[in-house]
């Protein structure tokens, strides 16, 4: 009893003096490395200190063999002249425990290591539109009934749209159904690094088992699978046997999942099995709804003048829009200084800057010719076959669309065409969209391009 | 012990790279952003500027910062580092701040940014703090992944402004104070007409300054 109990003061008298050591250590350590090397690899170093062992912990493996091959020695060095021996020290992995702080992040982990769900995105926070209500009412009706409406269930569009919000959001109405169901959701590249470390670690098995067996499965950005055939492999086994077991799949891709190259032609047809939907970029009145939405979740007031001014400029992705209204009301509480239009102006100066420059009448021009494979001259000549004349009303309708220009000015910019032509051409493309699925994707390619 | 190599003696101070030693100038706001993330999970901060802005200071401030109140931080400085160090970034998201120095360095190289954009992720679901400096606004980065600059224009962007003259002077006596050295204000001024101006050629100017001072033990 007596001798444990000295033997727990004389290890944290060592653990005392090791931490001493590694101070001076530092402290050397930082007058001799270059300012980078130093906050790189040593200072993000934790020590772990007893029974005369100094352990240094790196969070990752490369910087684990970084400092093993390039630092070790000189800390060596180092302890040992202030007296304790070489073999004393060594550089080992952290776990996950001695570095997380102590309560705060624990808490909502758990749950998230179960089914790697974010709470934060439900369906009552995804604002809905013309854009996206499709995706929204397809989501919904999955996650209320599981593996029994559509399935798989395929959202796709471009990045920041809201696909990943709507994937979680199905996840969370899953599990708060019934918590025991089983739901996982991950990113492709998560899939992907898991099974790699499986192979490595001989636990491919039990890989297997867990996504197998899954009460729904729901995974982002689907893209990253292109040209990782062994994941193709694995991910098509998984997907067979959860649609045989009618459990539920949602996947999500960046584009029309027939499109992207490097994914093997039967995962493909499978990916179409079940419904397809597109997310669009969101329309104007979309945009001042998300922004007025996003504004009152945060208890911040936003006048309706400052929505309109950034939802007219910033055209491109949900996420923008949401970066811009963080820059802002940082701006606003750090300067102390009230949200004006323009306040607005001054902060986002930067942002709406380039979302101006980037959409001109001329851009427009060049990106619809060369999507349709014509010059830029033949859409501005007088010829009227469909060939040209589709694009050119395109092309019009976008500029009308993406571009403060008056009708008229875009006329004119179109081989000085009347404004009843270019009011038209947008009352006609506006048409065609409703009826004509292939002008409405060939338009929202065209807009996704030229507002990425 | 007797084998044991020299050590030299301390005789140099620390490197100021702290939020104190920070001269704020035009840049009130990007450093108060900068701060706040100490303050809120999850969130993550875009700070652009020109070489000299401050940004790797305000990077490694930070990150001491976040030390100091127990908090886990990682500094990285992309553009001193090889293409395989790219899997440095595995598993950083365990901590509660990563700072990712000179984004400018790797937008267009696939590899990095697929780093990058799995590490920005895996910070974020795991509500963790984002720091990333680049030399240009985010809108003028090339990347080869759209996804990985549509992440970074979710969160907070600033930009820091370069000091004017009179502040460079300001930071230069700073510096100099830290130093332990002298430079008077004739040597400042002459630095400033006649050598690089921008603020990181200045201090390297400085430093050597130092250490010719401090071998001759007298003032510059």
């Amino acid at each position: 009893m007596k001798r444990a109990g000295h033997e727990k003061i004389s290890d944290r008298q060592t653990s005392g003096m090791s931490k001493n050591y590694w101070q001076t250590c530092l402290n050397h350590l930082e007058r001799e490395l270059p300012a980078d090397d130093f906050n790189t690899w040593i200072r993000p170093l934790q020590i772990k200190a007893g029974k005369g062992r100094t352990v240094l912990l790196s969070p990752n493996e490369y910087v684990r063999d970084y400092i093993a091959m390039n630092h070790l020695e000189r800390i060596r060095d180092i302890f040992e002249h202030l007296g304790a021996t070489r073999d004393s020290v060594v550089v080992d992995l952290s776990t996950h425990k001695d570095f997380a702080s102590p309560a705060p992040k624990a808490g909502p982990r758990k749950t998230r290591l179960q089914t790697g769900l974010d709470k934060r995105y439900r369906f009552v926070n995804f604002v809905q539109g013309k854009s996206n209500e499709l995706a929204y009412a397809a989501t919904q009706q999955v996650a209320k009934k599981p593996g029994a409406a559509y399935n798989p269930l395929l959202l796709y569009g471009g990045t920041g749209l809201g696909k990943t919000h709507l994937l979680h959001a199905a996840g969370n109405l899953i599990f708060k159904k019934n918590s025991d169901s089983g739901v996982i959701y991950l990113h492709s590249e998560q899939f992907v690094s898991q099974m790699i470390n499986a192979l490595r670690g001989n636990s491919i098995e039990a890989f297997k088992q867990r996504y197998r067996t899954a009460g729904a499965l729901l995974i982002d950005d689907i893209q990253f699978f292109a040209g990782k055939d062994r994941t193709q492999e694995e991910f098509f086994h998984t997907f067979n046997a959860l649609l045989d077991s009618q459990q539920q799949i949602i996947l999500t891709c960046d584009r029309y999942p027939k499109e992207v190259d490097g994914i093997e032609a039967r995962l493909r047809s499978r990916f179409g099995w079940g419904l397809t939907v597109s997310i669009e970029p969101p329309d104007f009145e979309t945009r001042v709804a998300i922004l007025m939405n996003k504004s009152q979740e945060r208890n911040v007031e936003l006048d309706e003048s400052v929505a309109y001014l950034i939802a007219r400029r910033i055209r491109s992705n949900v996420r923008d829009l949401e970066g811009a209204l963080n820059t802002l009301f940082a701006n606003a509480r750090f300067a102390g200084r009230p949200i004006t239009e323009g306040f607005a102006q001054e902060v986002l100066r930067d942002l709406l800057l380039v979302h101006d420059r980037l959409i001109t009448i001329e851009n427009i021009q060049k990106a619809v010719a060369e999507f349709y494979k014509l010059r830029v001259t033949d859409l501005l000549s007088r010829r009227r076959t469909r060939m040209i004349a589709r694009p050119r009303q395109v092309a019009m309708a976008l500029s009308k669309e993406l571009t403060e220009h008056s009708l008229p000015e875009i006329g004119d910019a179109f081989g000085g065409r009347d404004h009843t032509t270019v009011l038209h051409a947008c009352r006609k493309i506006e048409e065609l969209c409703e009826t004509d699925g292939r002008i409405r994707e060939d338009k929202a390619k065209l807009v996704r391009q030229l507002t990425a | 012990m007797l084998l044991s190599p020299q050590i030299p003696l301390q005789l140099e101070p620390r490197r100021p790279d702290r939020f104190e030693d920070f001269i704020v100038g035009p840049n009130k706001n990007s450093l108060a952003a900068v701060r706040q993330l100490l303050h809120e999970p999850g969130s993550s901060l875009f700070l652009s500027g020109p070489e000299g802005s401050g940004k790797s200071h305000l990077l490694n401030a930070l990150c001491h910062s976040a030390r100091k109140i127990g908090l886990g931080a990682f500094y990285i400085a992309l553009k001193r580092l090889p293409q395989e160090a790219a899997a440095g970034l595995e598993g950083l998201q365990v901590l509660d701040l990563i700072c990712v120095d000179d984004l400018d360095a790797v937008a267009g190289n696939p590899e990095w940014e697929r780093a990058l954009f799995r590490c920005f992720n895996d910070v974020r679901s795991a509500n963790g703090r984002l720091l990333v400096s680049s030399n240009q606004p985010l809108s003028s980065l090339r990347f080869s992944l759209p996804d990985l600059a549509s992440r970074l224009a979710w969160g907070v962007r600033q930009s820091l402004q370069v000091p004017d003259d009179e502040g460079k002077q300001e930071i230069l006596q700073q510096r100099a104070r830290t130093l332990r050295i002298e430079v008077p204000p004739d040597v400042q001024s002459y630095l400033l007409k006649h050598s690089k101006r921008d603020m990181a050629s200045l201090l390297t100017v400085l430093e050597q300054l130092k250490d010719v001072a401090y071998r001759h033990r007298n003032s510059v």
